[in-house]
């Protein structure tokens, strides 16, 4: 007992030793030249004065508001132009007041209309009553106990908008008062979006920080009785005006080459928002006044840490069918921006009310530049109006032609929306608001919640034992936390609308066959007892304009869920597949680990487009597989993967019945069927249930 | 102390060691599930996308003047990845302070080859380190019924800019990691940031 005391005291330092060798972005080489700065402690205690003096006033900012042009009742173009009109408030900020030797005498928090308050938030900030001069900061940072209704836990808004990553600086804004030593003094804070009157930007972190908090709030107050706890842990949020955050990520790169782009990084709860090139705002993407950019940035955090994060990541432009657990966290991304943007207009942009008039905001909105004077270079980049029918959406409308966002039939190519992130995005904010067609009428966004979040005692697809989450899960757990007549409406979307209908849906057969299996459905022993739809393969040719030349995830692939503990003494899955119709195709099997990253068959080109195909046999992804030729493709042929009793009970697999189409014309009206069997011949069918 | 002890001691001290740095290394590991790939931005998409697949895009100065009285001449390189044929129009956008001294501030691309390059060459006056202002240079137009919009913009200051900063830093780091480790060569700046957990 006491050597085993020994061992955990000096483990217990040798694991602090490690973990302080290894923090993240401590430099690693100990130079002082990259020495890192942490952040500055919150400032947190109250301190008590006799006969203090109060200092009151108010902290907002300005932010670009935006220039709205309306065609016919409906927003045709969106760009960002002077700043909006009055400040917005800063909620809930540190408040830090320092004396003429920069020592802090008190801390404190605006309140929800900005104004500078105690720490509780209600009542007056105090100072010392020693005359002089006291600077008051008011920081974009904030630990904050979101307002809730009772039996809702309370969760904090504990974030940081934050300078770069080695100084770790808050931004602030200071105002000086002149203190007599009695009453009360004031100041009026103000952060300001022209970069003429704020060489910073501080209007930009400030809007960041509100953007993020309206979010917050919108959840605080829209998600029932949800445990939001998840939301505790910090959030760090890195933005520099006339920075691209890209360049974090490709540090040897020259700035010139790098697009711009705000992206969040997974588990450490960190968000990185575009402040534009070079130190130029004018004339080049800027993502600080694009809220929804912003709140699609943060609906990844919200999915990191309430729901659980699947994406493999990777380019995505909302005009190809890609991986469903890509395109569902996207989708996601798009709609919590527009969402949020949507539902709190007077929080975001209280002159938008005035501008759009009789049209809406259900737009995914992002700009390039500004106009303003004799600036003239703001450009819209993206425009999404997630109202559009699926088969009608928005556009690129060029003197060339036309381009659609994720365009969807939901006739020809029913559940191609599981695939689309765009189509995601707009069965989700119809299915939680209002519109003349296909929306839901309905404000879901709770039980939507639930079906998103990973509360062990709920039902959401967060939950562990919903891995692989797409499109295709989500609306199957939403089909259990709403109430049936509500979820006819979103069946009407989801049928009629956006090509996303949900599993065990009858479109998916044809013929008895079952051509389109759920994405991740488990795949269970039936004995001797074939599927009660024989399995169906429909691949179609890589386009450049489906599937962006890549292998389709709709019709080329079918994905089961491998979970060993419910195929005890299964060590072999052999497929049988034979040609019923169509081209000549090889068909292959391949078992995914879990987190396993899509292997395309072929190489790309510096443009990212295949040049040269070949099977991908490679992977480390791929934990079995057999990719062998098919010699005849036109008779029945097999393939097998084998020792499958050395892979964990307590894991999850995925195998992906691929068919190999690389540079390969194929008749459309191709169908292979197939079966699944066991070593032992017992055939492996999806489950009954999803 | 006694032998026994000290080899006691020292039993205790390495299995605490092992065990606290074994502890670590287990909980760094990445997360399989947590993995992403860096590339493209979803604010990319669209016309740019299309362009990016027809050619590669340089700015750089081939010379910068430390004045605005004395000349600076900006270079743009297109490299085709395959061939497009003519229609595509040029621009070039100056700043307030700067004066066209050689060049085409517009025109319109004629045909590329695949792997064909061409330069477009502008001389300039008013352009210098002197102050940060800014040269883009942006081709417009359609090929194929699709769009393309793509520029690219360069600073006359690029060491006044955050990404200098970053660039410096980061090469700074890399070559201390790679001190003693007799590599040949100059190792290039690695990120900060653990790609493999970036999601756009």
């Amino acid at each position: 007992m006491k050597y085993l005391k020994q061992v955990i005291f000096i483990s217990l330092f040798s694991l602090l030793s490690a973990c302080s060798l290894s923090l993240p972005g401590s430099g690693g080489g100990g130079s002082g030249a990259v020495a890192q700065t942490p952040e500055m402690a919150l400032c947190s205690t109250n301190s008590t004065y006799n006969l203090p003096v109060s200092v009151t006033g108010t902290a907002s900012f300005y932010k670009r508001g935006l220039d709205v042009t309306i065609v016919t009742g409906a927003v045709s173009q969106m760009t960002l132009g002077a700043p909006i009109s009055t400040p917005l408030p800063i909620k809930f900020a540190e408040i830090r007041v320092l004396n003429s030797a920069g020592s802090v005498v008190q801390c404190g928090q605006t309140n929800s209309a900005g104004a500078l308050k105690a720490l509780d938030g209600t009542s007056n900030l105090a100072i010392p009553n020693l005359p002089g001069t006291y600077t008051v900061e008011v920081l974009s940072r904030s630990n904050h106990i979101m307002a809730v209704t009772n039996p809702k836990l309370a969760f904090n808004y504990l974030a940081s908008v934050k300078k770069d990553i080695y100084s770790n600086s808050v931004y602030k804004i200071t105002g000086t008062v002149n203190s007599t030593g009695v009453g009360s003094v004031s100041t009026t804070l103000t952060a300001y979006a022209r970069e003429s009157q704020s060489a910073e930007i501080s209007g930009g972190a400030f809007n960041i920080y509100n953007s993020i908090l309206v979010s917050y709030e919108y959840l605080a107050q829209n998600t029932g009785n949800s445990n939001l706890t998840c939301m505790n842990p910090k959030l760090d949020v890195y933005w520099q005006a006339g920075f691209n955050p890209a360049q974090y990520l490709y540090p040897s790169a020259n700035p010139t080459d790098l697009s711009t782009v705000s992206f969040y990084v997974r588990g450490d709860n960190q968000l990185y928002i575009n402040g534009g090139v070079l130190g130029n705002v004018a004339a080049t993407d800027t993502d600080h006044f694009d809220d929804s950019v912003i709140i699609h940035e943060l609906g990844h955090h919200v999915e990191d840490v309430c729901g659980k994060m699947d994406s493999p990541g990777g380019a995505h432009y909302g005009l190809y069918r890609i991986d469903p657990r890509f395109s569902w966290s996207e989708g996601w991304g798009n709609f919590f921006g527009a969402h949020m943007v949507h539902n709190n207009i007077a929080s975001l942009n209280p002159d938008l009310t005035a501008q759009l008039g009789a049209a809406r905001w259900d737009h995914y909105l992002d700009t390039q530049g500004y106009n303003e004077g004799s600036t003239t270079s703001g450009t819209t980049l993206i425009m999404l109006n997630l109202i559009r029918p699926g088969s009608a959406p928005e556009m690129i409308n060029t003197s060339q032609g036309i381009r659609y966002y994720d365009k969807v039939d939901g006739t020809a190519n029913p559940g191609e929306g599981h695939t689309r992130e765009v189509s995601i995005s707009r069965s989700l904010y119809k299915g939680t608001n209002t519109c003349t067609t296909y929306c839901s009428q309905a404000d879901n966004f709770q039980y939507y919640w639930k079906a998103f979040e990973n509360d062990p005692t709920g039902v959401g697809m967060g939950k562990p034992n919903y891995p692989f989450r797409s499109a295709t899960r989500f609306y199957n757990r939403l089909n259990v936390s709403l109430a049936a007549p509500a979820m006819a409406n979103i069946d009407n979307i989801l049928n009629n609308d956006e090509a996303q209908q949900r599993d065990g849906n009858a479109s998916y057969i044809s013929g008895g066959y079952l051509n389109w299996p759920p994405y991740a459905i488990k795949l269970v022993n039936t004995g001797a007892t074939p599927c009660t739809n024989l399995l169906r393969m429909q691949p179609k040719t890589e386009t450049a304009s489906v599937t962006n030349g890549f292998s389709d995830h709709r019709y080329s692939n079918h994905y089961f869920l491998v979970d060993m503990s419910v195929l005890p003494g299964v060590t072999q899955i052999i497929l049988t597949a034979t040609k019923s119709t169509g081209t000549d195709v090889d068909i292959d099997l391949i078992l995914y680990k879990d987190g396993y990253r899509y292997n395309q068959d072929c190489t790309t080109d510096s443009s990212g487009a295949c040049s040269a195909w070949a099977k991908n046999t490679s992977s480390a992804d791929m934990l079995r597989l057999d990719r062998s030729v098919a010699s005849t493709p036109s008779l029945p042929y097999t393939k097998t993967i084998s020792t499958l009793d050395g892979l964990s009970a307590a894991a999850f697999y995925m195998l992906d019945v691929r068919a190999y189409t690389g540079n390969k014309i194929i008749n459309p009206a191709t169908n292979y069927n197939y079966t699944l069997t066991t070593q032992t011949g017992a055939y492996l069918c999806p489950s009954p249930t999803y | 102390m006694s032998i026994p002890n000290i080899l006691k001691s020292a039993a205790v001290i390495a299995l605490g060691g092992f065990v606290g740095f074994a502890s670590v290394k287990f909980f760094s590991q990445p997360n399989e599930n947590n993995r992403g790939l860096a590339s493209l931005t979803f604010s990319k998409l669209g016309s740019e996308q299309f362009a990016k697949s027809l050619f590669n895009i340089k700015i750089s100065h081939e010379e910068l003047a430390q004045s605005n009285d004395d000349f600076s001449v900006v270079t743009v390189t297109i490299e085709a990845i395959k061939s497009f044929p003519a229609g595509l129009s040029y621009s070039w956008s100056l700043p307030d302070t700067a004066n066209l001294i050689d060049g085409e501030l517009s025109g319109s691309l004629e045909e590329f080859s695949a792997h064909q390059t061409k330069e477009f060459r502008i001389k300039v006056k008013g352009y210098s380190r002197e102050v940060r202002t800014y040269i883009s240079f942006a081709i417009r137009g359609g090929l194929d019924n699709k769009g393309v919009d793509r520029d690219v913009l360069i600073s006359s200051r690029p060491e006044d800019s955050f990404e200098y900063v970053v660039q410096e830093r980061e090469k700074a780091r890399t070559q201390d990691n790679a001190k003693g480790l007799k590599k040949l060569g100059r190792p290039a700046a690695k990120s900060p940031i653990d790609l493999d957990k970036v999601s756009f």
